[in-house]
């Protein structure tokens, strides 16, 4: 018995001998692939590609474009550029994190040697490098170009920046290798919708070329710099690109809307919509949504969208009560038409501004669905002007708010898909592209194009009738459409710097609801023969408001409105264009050169 | 089964038998030794001596009594009377305790390492929840921080003489030779069961390759020993609650927003409206408000304190029950543990239901070959509210909304008037469903001994560790109504839709064998030699799956297959994870004067390539007993033992944590949200975006210390002196490359982290017949510094992670030079730096926000014209010191007399630089949130130009200008705490032997019943600085406990 134990502990000692190697320290993972056994079937490239769709912008305040001109509140997204006060240490968004991962799928598809097709994914992966591109161009002008995936000694590192035309030629470079690769909405699955269709890939070129065409006619290569002291520099520039690009977009923006299949979501017909389609489409989830029954499949207005699902992907973000606060400024309420398809100041239907909700009365739907949802314009004596915590300019926000119609949205659960491109846009593009092209739009393009917008808007058709009998100038007519149409959906920083008007917009106070004075009275105060004027004090705490008063220039003549935000603190100059290259950046790489005037 | 086993242990015995007592005592101090084995020669028949040294055993006619004990020389007897006064020799002349150290014992007067032991002395009669919390303070060197007063979810830290890298610096736990699966297996062992603690602090830890950077701690289970003996004892605890003064009043927060508002030029009233509002408020007055905002609803506003409705004294049990003894072959231990420790949550449950089973049996089964095993068990359940307690608690809404309405009903925190403010945490802890986390830890030991010589001996050990491990979540909707009655909302927002269940089910298992060699030899008691070499080998699996479903219908049942299909959703992982090593040590000694010890090791970890896998780690140690010296015999009677000890050795940190796989570009699946409907597909990407390392490994530190040990007057005074630095030379660091890479590149061994520090030790003892008493002082210090971390050159203000130059998490604060006394130095000011980054926000020409005499006046420290915080040497910040602990000491006070027994045990540091961050760090940080009253009366006014805090603002971008990131914000958490209170009276002899009994003791233990704190804001010391945002309160306890052996 003795000697039957002897032998189990030199066994065991044995054992703990020669415990080999194999059993303890070379081991595999057990749950996960490793790249060398991926990648070898097309359903591999297509889970891969599924990840890109991270990238998509979504719901988020920063990208609502508060304080901008059109924007009149103490929301702190976008303070700097709204301001001027972008300091070198912004570190914005200099990432290419989503390129790289790109660039992985490319060059595992080049490398592929199995059956199926790919061509579709690799579609997306070059769509999703364009689009990546397109975001730092928009923010940087010209970045380092990498079309691989790197490794942390590759030289590639430590290159300087290409020039913004560079970037333009490798991101229209990369849509056209992209659009013939990728199916048209038509073909795509249900089980797939979200996914880019080749429209989508179109659209963003459209929009990268209109970007691009009108940034060079109006900006200019000021921000370039040289390329040798400061900024991206000039290579690659032709003056031959502008029309060219915009010939391009017309072509492009012309073939989604006839082949896209696509239609504008406009339900107005429908008597309980209430004339609010464009408020509920961009609220819009399942049938409760609306009053109509409405839900997201019956949107073929987004042409490039985020998917959100209240089950398996909730906004996350207190989109309703956040964006009530979100209040428009004096700027945006002037700008909207009247029903005859006139602005404020030219249209007799304008009734001013001596009762609340005065200067709602005949005017464009997409003013009051914005503002004010599927509700009426506030009611005489109904405003009271309090700066309070959030700078109120006595308008209400309601895009994208989900109120009124049932029972609201708890807080962070509001999940409408987020529209990135959608058909209005590219008729938006397609009459601008048009306008820049020709210095002229024929009646019929514009009713095949922006008019459908007018039509769901409950105002006039844009004629060049209209116009001539108004003095109207056609192109300020179009880019006072896509401001309206637009309001608040990230675009109209971009498009003040490509119209090259940032400074002369950004630059005045926002203000707010017109108070009157001496020689016309308001809800918030009366007029007087001598010459005073007395606030009212229910209505109006002029102490709230810390910058006063102030005299603008409105559809009724020169009026005094609040100040929500002074000119005192706005200080945008030429070098706002772009932002300054992160100075981490900078210290790694020295040849990264630093943007004009920062 | 068990059984069976217990009764081959009792042996009959024949003959005549009589009763013999006695007394053993050390030869040289004459004190009475415990514990001591008398064992009758060449039987089983066995008993050990009671604390003060006497033993009573029955014999059967001539018989030799066997005595040994740890650190005496064993002595045989024969019995010629039937009272016996035995005289034990110690085994060394001067320190005769032997140590556990890695591998083996050692004894402490040869010892060359800085080695701490803690026995099982320490842990008797300690009402505490876990073994953690007993080593609280206990030995310098080891700091064991808390950030909960919860059973179960305590977030224990070990740090073993401080940190030593920024990525993690947890000490290697072993249990009886075998490192444990993870920190709660050794958290929830039962103390019970604990011979000794050993803390390895220096290179003597070496041995342990790349684990032991951190230090090591090993736990050495009891075993039987001497007659069978029954101990059965057991431990009330009531837990009251302890510093709770962060709470304010409806009158203290209401007089907040008047003086506030009282000192801004633009008065904001939030949604109380209007001063009169406040006024009412400040008066005390409880009912109905109407607001502004609400002008429609009566708005019901109430002094409730929600900590008393929330939280009271709670009581805990432990009982345990031991059986052990042993003979000449065998030995055992069975031993039981059950305890249910709570929180002082009184609205649920909170709190952890244990138990614990251990059997240590070992057997010699001839003279060379001895098996031993052990097999122990640990089921620990907890169970908590798995909502509410959280910042809604406290730190988010201010106390003036009771638990529940007069109908009964939860009450909707701001009566519920708008969606967004349905809370309550008393409803959600009680009602919103459960956490319950249940964890059964088995193990299982062999280990066997052969002796093959005199000299040699060979050791197995083969040991099996299985972790099953349960989670169970689920949240129900919890309905909160408003004053009258009516529904509001849900609490939380969590309607009923929301509701969700989850469950987790985790399975690890480790596999751990060695096999060791000893040889030791002595020669002509001149030079002594021993070594152990070895190999061992460890693996770790690990699985687990989850599910959860979302919408669920509350019934009073809860289970996942109850709630909606619709929803669900599952996952699962699982890896594994291994090492082999070589290692081996020598010691040799010059007539146990001069000392020399060497270990080495080669590690291997799975975690790392082939050709990369093996790292070698090793250490050396010299120690000179210079009292064995002639010169100093003349002395001897001062000064009796003298050891100079010096260490330089190089380890490796594995808590520094790599992937189980980092050196393989892994796809990470996931999942994306596309189609109409839309439903969730597959998404993959490749981890680190497909960026992989093979060169990197575990990080090296080397460590050095030298130590001085004395002893005099016969060791009744003895002091421990160590200086020591640890160099983290590898220290894995996130190299940043140009962002155009599109990846974070793995960390690389590239960092450099150095650890400075010092700890000291003086204790005096004095034992008498009938008196006796000891006191231990404890001191440490670490000082910490970081370098060569690429990036981390610039800092932020506040407490920073890393910056290069400086101690780990530096605190850079605005230097400041009191508050502007007039409108004249803020025009001055604004003249001067108005156009500064961190004005940028406060532009003079707003009112609103605009600084005001009574703002804080930051200093322009480089002199640049400008006020910023964005952080180089031309910032506006002073480096203040670091957030680290420094001086903690521990002070250990004991006595007996008679059959009383009294410890007290003090425990604190003297310096820490906190900042309160969080809901209630200052006035105003949001208008929306509680506020903390200790502001009042401190703030600048014009009145009290000399006030400790800035004026009051109820605008936040000033309140934060005033307050955040400040000098004079920083505090010192100095404190000392009276960690433990022990006081017993042992029943007398003569009085329990007429019972039949061997031993009763009771007495009453306490935990942290006193403290002296030096921060003024109420909060308790231990709480960290964020931790005040959800404001459970840190507890004391009472406990009263009995012993009794039998």
């Amino acid at each position: 018995m003795k000697k039957v134990f002897k032998y189990i502990t030199i066994g065991i000692l044995a054992l703990g001998a020669v415990s080999c190697k194999k059993s303890f320290i070379d081991l595999r993972p057990t749950a996960q692939f490793t790249d060398a056994v991926y990648f070898r079937q097309p359903g591999d490239f297509k889970t891969y590609a599924t990840g890109f769709y991270g990238q998509l912008p979504g719901w988020d305040f920063g990208s609502m474009d508060n304080n901008s001109d059109l924007s009149a509140n103490t929301n702190t997204n976008g303070y700097d550029i709204g301001h001027g006060t972008i300091a070198t240490s912004t570190s914005a968004n200099w990432n290419y994190s989503g390129i790289r991962s790109c660039n992985i799928l490319l060059s595992k598809a080049a490398a592929y040697t199995g059956s199926g097709d790919l061509s579709e994914y690799v579609g997306e992966a070059y769509f999703f490098r364009a689009f990546a591109y397109f975001n730092l161009l928009k923010t940087y002008g010209g970045v380092p170009i990498v079309t691989k995936a790197l490794d942390v000694t590759s030289p590639e590192l430590f290159a300087a920046r290409n020039s913004r035309y560079e970037v333009v030629k490798q991101i229209l470079d990369d849509l056209d290798n992209a659009i013939p690769k990728l199916p048209t909405e038509q073909t795509i699955p249900a089980s797939d919708k979200g996914r880019i269709s080749k429209w989508a890939a179109e659209a963003v070129k459209a929009d990268v070329e209109l970007y691009e065409a009108t940034w060079e006619k109006y900006v200019g290569q000021e921000p370039d710099g040289d390329g040798t002291t400061v900024g991206a520099g000039k290579s690659g520039y032709d003056p031959g690109n502008i029309n060219k690009y915009l010939t391009d977009a017309v072509a492009l923006c012309k073939d989604i809307m006839d082949n896209g299949g696509y239609s504008i979501w406009n339900k107005n017909s429908v008597p309980s919509m209430a004339n609010a389609s464009s408020w509920y489409l961009f609220n819009l989830e399942d049938a409760g949504s609306n009053p109509g029954g409405f839900d997201k499949s019956t949107n073929s207005e987004f042409i490039l969208y985020n998917v959100y699902d209240y089950t398996l992907k909730k906004g996350g973000k207190n989109i309703t009560w956040t964006t009530w606060q979100l209040y428009p400024s004096r700027k945006f309420v002037d700008m909207a038409v009247c029903k005859d398809g006139l602005p404020p100041d030219k249209s007799p239907l304008f009734q001013g501004y001596h009762k609340a909700g005065d200067e709602f009365k005949n005017r464009d739907l997409r003013l009051i669905n914005y503002l004010y949802g599927n509700g009426a314009a506030p009611a005489a004596g109904s405003v009271t002007l309090d700066f309070g915590g959030l700078g109120s300019s006595g308008y209400g926000n309601s895009k994208y708010a989900v109120y009124g119609y049932g029972s609201r949205r708890t807080d962070n659960t509001e999940s409408a898909n987020y529209p990135i491109i959608r058909l209005a846009e590219v008729y938006l593009m397609y009459a601008e592209a048009l306008v820049e092209l020709n210095g002229s739009i024929t009646d019929a393009q514009l009713d095949a194009s922006i008019n459908k917008l007018r039509d769901r808007a409950g105002v006039a058709h844009l004629t060049n009738a209209l116009a001539t009998a108004n003095g109207l100038d056609m192109k300020e007519e179009i880019r006072r459409e896509r401001a309206v149409e637009l309001y608040r959906e990230g675009k109209r920083f971009d498009d003040l710097k490509r119209w090259g008007i940032l400074e002369s917009s950004l630059n005045p106070s926002r203000l707010g609801m017109v108070v009157g004075g001496a020689t016309y009275s308001t809800d918030f105060k009366t007029a007087s023969s001598a010459g005073k004027d007395s606030v009212i004090a229910a209505k109006y705490k002029p102490s709230s408001y810390v910058f006063g008063e102030e005299a603008t220039e409105t559809p009724a003549g020169e009026l005094n409105c609040v100040v929500v935000d002074s000119k005192q603190n706005h200080s945008v100059t030429k070098k706002d264009y772009l932002y300054p290259i992160p100075v981490t950046q900078i210290s790694l790489n020295p040849k990264l050169l630093q943007n004009p005037g920062y | 089964m068990l059984i069976i086993i217990f009764s081959a242990f009792f042996s009959l015995s024949f003959g005549q038998t009589k009763t013999i007592s006695g007394t053993v005592v050390d030869a040289k101090t004459s004190t009475p030794i415990s514990n001591v084995s008398v064992i009758v020669k060449d039987t089983r028949n066995g008993t050990a001596t009671d604390v003060n040294g006497k033993f009573s055993i029955h014999i059967t006619g001539q018989s030799t009594l066997v005595f040994s004990n740890v650190g005496y020389q064993t002595k045989e007897v024969k019995v010629i009377s039937s009272f016996m006064k035995v005289q034990m020799e110690s085994t060394s002349q001067q320190l005769n305790d032997v140590v556990v150290v890695g591998y083996g014992k050692q004894k402490k007067a040869t010892l060359t390492g800085a080695v701490e032991q803690i026995t099982s002395k320490t842990l008797e009669s300690r009402a505490v929840t876990n073994i953690g919390l007993a080593l609280q303070g206990e030995t310098p060197g080891l700091l064991v921080t808390r950030t909960s007063p919860r059973p179960g979810n305590e977030g224990l830290n070990f740090v073993i003489r401080g940190l030593s890298s920024v990525n993690g610096s947890a000490p290697l736990i072993i249990v009886d030779g075998v490192p444990v699966l993870n920190s709660f297996s050794f958290l929830n062992m039962n103390a019970d069961d604990i011979e000794s603690v050993s803390v390895l602090k220096d290179a003597s830890a070496a041995i342990y390759g790349s684990a032991a950077a951190n230090g090591v701690i090993l736990v050495t289970t009891k075993r039987g020993k001497g007659k069978t003996r029954y101990d059965l004892s057991s431990n009330l605890r009531f837990t009251t609650n302890g510093i709770t003064g962060y709470s304010p009043t409806m009158q203290q927060y209401a007089t907040m927003w008047l003086e506030a508002n009282k000192e801004e030029t633009n008065p904001n009233w939030w949604v109380w409206g209007n001063q009169d509002n406040l006024l009412k408020m400040q008066s005390g007055y409880e009912g109905s408000y109407h607001f502004s905002t609400w002008p429609t609803v009566d708005y019901f506003i109430f002094n409730a304190n929600r900590i008393k409705e929330m939280f009271a004294t709670r009581y805990s049990y432990q009982n345990n029950f031991s059986i052990s003894g042993s003979d000449e072959k065998s030995s055992y231990r069975l031993s039981f543990g059950m305890a249910d420790n709570k929180g002082n949550l009184a609205t649920a449950y909170d709190g952890q239901k244990q138990y614990n089973a251990r059997f240590n049996y070992d057997i010699k089964l001839s003279k060379k070959l001895k098996l031993e095993t052990g097999i122990s068990l640990i089921d620990a359940k907890t169970s908590t509210p798995s909502a509410g307690l959280d910042n809604t608690l406290y730190g988010y809404d201010m106390p003036f909304f009771p638990a529940k309405n007069p109908f009964g009903q939860w009450f909707a925190c701001f009566n519920g008037v708008d969606g967004g403010a349905n809370r309550n945490a008393a409803a959600r802890t009680s009602d919103g469903g459960r956490d319950n986390q249940n964890s059964l830890t088995g193990r299982a030991d062999l280990k066997a001994v052969y002796q093959v010589y005199k000299d040699l001996s060979i050791e197995g050990l083969a040991s099996v560790q299985n972790e099953r491990f349960n989670q169970e979540k689920y949240l129900l909707a919890v309905p909160v109504y408003n004053w009258y009655g009516k529904q509001t909302g849900w609490a939380g927002a969590l309607d009923t839709t929301k509701t969700s269940y989850y469950t987790k089910a985790w399975t690890s298992m480790s596999q751990y064998y060695s096999g060791l060699a000893r040889y030791s030899k002595s020669i002509n008691e001149v030079h002594s030699i021993s070594a152990v070499a070895g190999i061992e080998a460890q693996k770790t699996n690990y699985n687990w799956v989850s599910a959860n479903r979302i919408g669920f219908t509350d019934l009073g049942v809860q289970n996942i297959s109850l709630a909606s299909t619709a929803t669900q959703t599952n996952d699962g992982y699982s890896s594994q994870y291994g090492n082999l090593a070589y290692f081996s040590r020598l010691n040799y000694s010059y007539e146990e004067k001069y000392l020399l010890e060497l270990q080495g090791r080669i590690d291997g970890s799975s975690r790392f390539a082939t050709g990369h896998k093996f790292q070698k780690y090793g250490g050396a140690s010299v120690g000179w007993i210079f009292t064995k010296e002639k010169f100093f015999e003349g002395i001897s009677s001062v000064l009796n033992f003298g050891k100079i000890r010096a260490s330089y050795g190089s380890s490796g940190n594995q808590a520094a944590g790599l992937g189980e796989f980092d050196y393989l570009s892994l796809v990470k699946i996931g999942t994306t949200v596309l189609g109409l409907p839309a439903a969730l597909q597959n998404s993959s990407s490749l981890v680190n975006n497909g960026l992989v390392s093979y060169a990197r490994t575990w990080e090296r530190v080397v460590q050095k210390n030298v130590g001085l040990d004395l002893g005099f007057f016969g060791n009744r005074l003895s002091s421990t002196v160590d200086y020591f630095t640890k160099d983290n030379l590898g220290m894995l660091i996130n190299v940043n490359y140009p962002s155009v890479l599109g990846g974070s590149a793995p960390k690389t061994n590239s960092g450099h982290f150095n650890t400075k520090g010092w700890e000291a030790t003086l204790k005096w003892n004095q034992t008498q017949r009938k008196f006796s008493y000891n006191i231990a002082v404890t001191l440490s210090n670490t000082k910490t510094m970081v370098t060569d971390v690429q990036g981390a050159d610039s800092y932020n203000p506040g407490e920073n992670d890393i910056v290069n130059g400086y101690p780990y998490q530096p605190w850079f604060v605005y230097k400041t030079d009191g508050y502007f006394k007039n409108q004249k130095e803020v025009d001055a000011y604004y003249a001067k730096y108005g156009s500064s980054p961190d004005l940028a926000g406060l532009p003079q020409n707003n009112i609103a926000v605009a600084l005001r005499p009574g703002d804080t006046k930051k200093v322009d420290v480089a002199g640049t014209g400008n006020i910023t915080g964005s952080g180089n040497e031309k910032s506006s910040l002073v480096y203040a010191g670091d957030g680290t602990p420094h001086y903690t000491f521990g002070i250990n006070l004991g006595g007996s007399w008679k059959g009383f027994d009294l410890s007290a045990f003090f425990q604190g540091q003297l310096k820490q630089l906190i900042m309160r961050n969080g809901y209630m760090a200052y006035p105003f940080g949001a208008i929306y949130t509680n506020q903390n009253p200790s502001f009042l009366g401190k703030t600048w006014t014009t009145d009290n130009p000399d006030a400790i805090f800035p004026r009051l603002t109820v605008n936040n971008i000033r309140a934060k200008w005033n307050y955040v990131n400040n000098d004079f914000m920083l505090q010192n958490n100095r404190y000392i705490r009276l960690k433990a209170l022990i006081i017993g009276y042992s029943l007398p002899e003569s009085i329990i032997r007429k019972a039949k009994l061997e031993k009763v003791r009771v007495y009453f233990s306490g935990n942290d019943l006193w403290e002296m704190v030096h921060i003024k804001d109420g909060f308790d010391p231990e709480m960290g600085e964020t931790s005040q945002n959800s404001g459970y309160p840190f507890a004391r306890t009472w406990s009263f406990g009995v012993n009794v052996g039998f």
